[in-house]
C-alpha cells in the first residue's frame, strides 16, 4: 500500500462535461478483505456483489478450482459503511465433489440470487444458483438446476428487473459443436420459468435498463441484445447488434442508466511491439434504450477505429506510444443513483508488451463520457489487484471488490466503498 | 528485449534488401516449380479439434476439452500416459497450465497466483511464451519444464501427492545474468525456448545467443553464438544465429545429442550436433536466390524457403521428419529426406471447418499457425493466432481409432 492511493480525484475536466460536476470527487474508503482466513487457504478469486435489503452481498469462489481442488462459493454481506458482517463467510452451496466457479448475484424481489457453474458431476459443468437473504440466510437448502443437462452450461450472469431475476448464461449444444446464449426468469420465491434462446454467447453480460434487459457478449466484437423480462429478445432484427468490433477478449461490463439506456465498458487492444493494434484505451459506450449505439458517438467511434492515437472523450483511460501504463482487462459497472461509475484495471507495463500489477481506478461517467478524466485510485498498491466488481445504493454510495494478490501468492478477496457525493 | 528489438528489425530489413527482386505472388516465373509441393503422406492425414471451440470466447471453462473456452495459441506438451499439458491465456505470455487427461477432461494445473517462489500450484505466478518450445514434458522426473523471457529461470511443475507444485529448477526468477554452476545458483538473462532429451538433460536457448544445458543439477553454457546478417556453419564456437525472441527455437532431434534450432532472420533450419560440437544448415537458400523470403517446398538447400523468417522447429520421432516453417504460414510442413513438402494445408482455403472431428488435412487452412507438439502415437498439436484452440494431426496408418477420445 505505499503507492499512491488517492481519496479525492484531481479533476481534469472533458470540455464536454458540465461543470456542475467540477466540484465533486469520488471518495474511496479503508481497504478490508472479506474473509481473512477461508477454507480455501487464501485462494479466492472471482468476485462479484450486489446490493439490496440495505446491505451489499459479495460472493467469490473459496479455494481452489483446479485439478484436486474443492473451491466453493462464499458470500458475505457488507454494510454501506464497508464492514463485513458475515465473518465466517457464508457457503452458499455446500457439495461433497466438484468444483464451483464464476458466481454472480443480484438482489429482486427482497432477495438476493446467486448463480455459479458447478462442475459436481466431473464431467461438465452445470449452471446452479441459491437464494439469500439480506439477513444472510441461506433459502435453498438445495441448489436451483438453472441448466444441468449434457454439455458445458457455464458463465452466467444474473440481474434484477425488481420483481424477479434473469439469468443468462453460455450452453454447449453437441450436436451443433458451438455454443449458444440461454436465458431463464427465475421468481423470488426461486421457480425458473421457461428457458429461452437470447442469441448472447460467449460470455453474456446482463443488465437491466427501465423496461427491458441488455446482454453484452462476444468474442473479437461486443456484440448487445435487448431482451424482455423473460430473456426473448426484443426486436430479432437488432440481435447481435455490433457495439465494437476488433476487440480481443473484449470482456465487457454494463449497467442500466435511467433515461439513457445502458453504459457498455470495454478495453481497446493489447500492446504489441510494433503499434500495430494502435493505442490502449478502456472505453465506454452509451447504447439507448431502442438498443442503438447513441449517435453522437458516431465521429469519436470513426477515429477510434482508425486507430487514432489521441485519447477519444468517451476513454475512461489510455496509453499511448511508449506509456508505462496499459488499461486493459475485466471492468465493472453500477449506477449512483446520478451516474454510472466504472472501475476498470490498468497495468504497469514491462518489456514493452507485458501486462504486469495492475491497480483499479475508478471514474463517474455521465452519458458516454467520463467525469472524472484521470481516474480515481480505487486500489493501487505494490502488490496486483484486478477482477474488480462493483455495487451500488443509488444513493452516491458504492461497494467495489476485487482480488487482491499478496506477496506469498495468495488471492484475497478485498472490499472498498466509494461515496461519490 | 530492448537490445534484441533493433537487432530483429536491422536483420530483417538486411534480409529483404538483400534478398533481391522477388515475382510478384500469383506471377510466378515460367520455370519456376510450384511453391508447395505435397507430401506423398498428405492424402492419410485427418485433423480434429483436440482443445477449445471456435465459439467458447475467452475465458477458461474447465470441462470436456472439445468445450473448454479461452484457449489462446496454446504451448503444447504431451506426456507418456496419454495427458496433454497445455498453457494458455495470453497473447505474450501464457498465465496458467492446463491438462487434457486421456479421457478428454481439461483442467486447470497451475495459475492465478502472483508468486514467483516455491509454492503449491495455485499460488504460483504462471509465465510461459507464447510462440516458443516453450513448454516441455520431461519423463524421467514426470515434470514440466517452463521458460518465459520475463522470468530468468527455468521453473518445474510437478505432482507430489495428489496436489501441483511449482519451484524453480535453475536459476533465480528475480536476478538475470549469465552464470553456469549449481542449477539455484546460475543465473540465465531471457531464456526463450526449452528442450529435453530422452534422459532429462534440458537445454535452454538463453537471449537467443546462449545454448545453455541443465544436467545432474548443473548449468553449464554450450555455445555463445555471434550475430551477422548470414548463417555461418562450422564449430558451435564460429557459427552464427539471429535469433528473435518470438520463434520456436529449438527441439531436440533425432538422438540425445541432436538440436534444431529456428534461426528466424537468417531464414533456416539449423541442426546442431552436440557429439561433433558443429552447426549445419538443413533448410534454407542464400539471400539472393529466386525462392528467398517465399515459403516454397522442395529441396531443402536448393529450393525451400521461409516466408518472414524460420518461426519454428518440431522433431517429429515417429514419423522421423522436422516439421518446421516460417510465422505467417498457412500450412504445415516438414523436412524429410532432405525434401521440404506440405503435409498438412493449403493456401487460399480461408473457410473450414475449425471444430470439426476427421478433417482431411488440405481442407485445413490457419493463419499464423505452428506446430507445438508431437506425441509419441505420431500426432501433431497445431496452434494459431487466428482461431481459438489446438487441433491434433494424425495420420490414418498410424492411429486407426482416433476420434474416438
Amino acid at each position: 500500500m505505499t503507492r499512491q492511493l488517492t481519496l479525492i480525484s484531481a479533476l481534469a475536466l472533458a470540455p464536454t462535461v458540465a461543470p456542475a460536476f467540477a466540484a465533486e470527487a469520488i471518495r474511496v474508503g479503508e481497504e478490508t478483505p472479506l474473509l481473512e482466513k477461508g477454507p480455501g487457504g487464501a485462494v479466492q478469486h472471482a468476485p462479484h456483489v450486489a446490493f439490496g435489503g440495505g446491505v451489499y452481498l459479495a460472493v467469490w469462489q473459496e479455494g481452489w478450482h483446479g485439478e484436486g481442488g474443492r473451491a466453493r462459493i462464499y458470500a458475505a454481506r457488507v454494510t454501506p459503511e464497508g464492514r463485513v458482517l458475515d465473518g465466517r463467510g457464508i457457503e452458499v452451496a455446500p457439495a461433497p465433489t466438484g468444483v464451483q466457479e464464476n458466481p454472480r448475484v443480484a438482489f429482486a424481489g427482497g432477495v438476493f440470487l446467486v448463480v455459479w457453474q458447478d462442475l459436481r458431476s466431473g464431467k461438465d459443468a452445470d449452471v446452479l444458483a441459491a437464494r439469500i437473504s439480506p439477513q444472510g440466510n441461506v433459502l435453498d437448502a438445495k441448489p436451483i438446476p438453472i441448466a444441468a443437462g449434457p454439455g458445458t452450461q457455464a458463465l452466467p450472469d444474473v440481474a434484477g428487473d425488481g420483481r424477479d431475476f434473469l439469468v443468462v448464461w453460455q450452453s454447449f449444444d453437441r450436436e451443433a459443436a458451438a455454443y449458444e446464449g440461454l436465458a431463464v426468469r427465475v421468481s423470488p420465491e426461486g421457480v425458473p420459468g421457461e428457458v429461452v434462446v437470447t442469441g448472447a454467447a460467449p460470455r453474456p453480460r446482463i443488465a437491466w435498463g427501465e423496461d427491458a434487459y441488455l446482454a453484452v457478449y462476444g468474442d473479437g466484437r461486443v456484440t448487445s441484445v435487448k431482451l424482455d423480462r423473460d430473456g426473448r429478445p426484443i426486436n430479432p432484427s437488432k440481435c447481435g447488434h455490433e457495439v465494437m468490433r476488433n476487440v480481443r477478449q473484449p470482456l465487457p461490463s454494463v449497467v442500466g442508466v435511467p433515461g439513457k439506456g445502458w453504459l457498455v465498458v470495454v478495453h481497446r487492444s493489447m500492446p504489441d511491439y510494433w503499434g500495430w493494434g494502435g493505442p490502449g484505451g478502456m472505453r465506454c459506450y452509451l447504447v439507448t434504450p431502442e438498443g442503438d449505439l447513441d449517435a453522437s458517438m458516431e465521429p469519436h467511434l470513426k477515429t477510434d477505429r482508425a486507430g487514432n492515437w489521441d485519447r477519444l472523450p468517451h476513454w475512461l483511460d489510455a496509453a499511448g506510444r511508449g506509456a508505462a501504463t496499459w488499461p486493459w482487462g475485466p471492468s465493472a459497472c453500477a449506477f449512483d443513483g446520478r451516474h454510472a461509475v466504472a472501475v476498470w484495471p490498468r497495468h504497469h507495463l514491462a518489456k514493452k508488451v507485458m501486462l504486469t500489477d495492475a491497480d483499479l481506478l475508478c471514474a463517474r461517467v455521465e452519458g458516454w463520457s467520463p467525469v472524472d478524466r484521470e481516474g480515481v485510485a480505487v486500489a493501487a498498491s505494490e502488490a496486483e489487484e484486478q477482477m474488480p466488481a462493483l455495487a451500488s445504493d443509488a444513493a452516491g454510495g458504492l461497494l467495489s471488490v476485487y482480488e487482491k494478490h499478496r506477496p506469498d501468492g495468495g488471492v484475497l478477496i478485498a472490499g472498498r466503498t466509494l461515496r461519490t457525493r | 528485449m530492448k537490445q534484441v528489438l533493433p537487432a530483429w528489425l536491422f536483420l530483417g530489413a538486411l534480409a529483404l534488401w538483400g534478398s533481391g527482386p522477388v515475382p510478384a505472388r500469383g506471377q510466378p516465373e515460367p520455370d519456376r516449380p510450384p511453391e508447395m509441393i505435397p507430401d506423398a503422406s498428405a492424402p492419410r492425414w485427418r485433423v480434429d479439434r483436440f482443445a477449445g471451440n471456435s465459439t467458447a470466447g475467452p475465458v477458461l471453462v474447465q470441462g470436456p476439452a472439445r468445450e473448454a473456452g479461452g484457449m489462446t495459441r496454446c504451448a503444447v506438451a504431451p506426456a507418456p500416459d496419454g495427458s496433454v499439458f497445455l498453457a494458455t491465456g495470453g497473447k505474450w505470455a501464457h498465465d496458467r497450465i492446463v491438462r487434457v487427461a486421456p479421457d478428454g477432461q481439461l483442467r486447470l494445473v497451475a495459475g492465478g497466483g502472483s508468486s514467483l517462489a516455491d509454492v503449491p500450484a495455485p499460488r504460483a505466478k504462471i509465465l510461459v511464451a507464447t510462440r516458443g518450445n516453450s513448454l516441455v514434458y520431461s519423463a524421467p522426473d514426470e515434470s514440466l519444464y517452463f521458460v518465459h523471457t520475463m522470468i530468468p529461470a527455468v521453473r518445474r511443475l510437478f505432482k507430489k501427492e495428489s496436489a501441483w507444485f511449482v519451484e524453480t529448477a535453475a536459476g533465480d526468477p528475480n536476478r538475470a545474468g549469465q552464470a553456469d554452476g549449481p542449477a539455484r545458483e546460475a543465473l540465465f538473462t531471457e531464456p526463450m525456448s526449452i528442450a529435453v532429451t530422452s534422459t532429462g538433460t534440458i537445454y535452454v536457448l538463453d537471449g537467443g545467443k546462449l545454448l545453455r544445458k541443465i544436467e545432474g543439477g548443473r548449468v553449464s553454457t554450450i555455445a555463445e553464438f555471434s550475430g551477422g546478417p548470414n548463417p555461418v556453419d562450422g564449430p558451435l564456437e564460429q557459427a552464427t544465429m539471429a535469433i528473435t525472441d518470438m520463434s520456436g527455437h529449438i527441439t531436440v532431434g533425432e538422438d540425445d545429442h541432436t538440436l534444431y534450432v529456428a534461426d528466424h532472420w537468417h531464414f533456416a533450419a539449423r541442426k546442431i550436433d552436440l557429439e561433433k560440437g558443429t552447426v549445419t544448415t538443413v533448410v534454407g537458400v542464400p539471400r539472393d536466390h529466386p525462392h528467398f523470403n517465399t515459403h516454397a517446398d522442395g529441396p531443402a538447400l536448393s529450393q525451400a524457403s521461409f516466408n518472414s523468417g524460420c518461426a519454428y522447429v518440431k522433431w517429429d520421432p515417429v514419423h522421423q521428419a522436422l516439421w518446421c516453417g516460417g510465422p505467417d504460414e498457412h500450412r504445415f510442413r516438414w523436412l524429410k529426406a532432405g525434401e521440404v513438402r506440405t503435409v498438412i494445408g493449403k493456401r487460399g482455403n480461408r473457410r473450414w471447418p475449425v471444430d470439426a472431428l476427421g478433417l482431411p488435412a488440405d481442407e485445413v487452412s490457419v493463419a499464423w499457425c505452428n506446430v507445438a507438439a508431437v506425441d509419441v502415437r505420431g500426432g501433431v498439436y497445431l496452434v494459431s493466432a487466428s482461431h481459438h484452440g489446438v487441433w491434433r494431426a494424425y495420420e490414418k496408418e498410424h492411429e486407426k481409432k482416433e476420434g474416438d477420445r
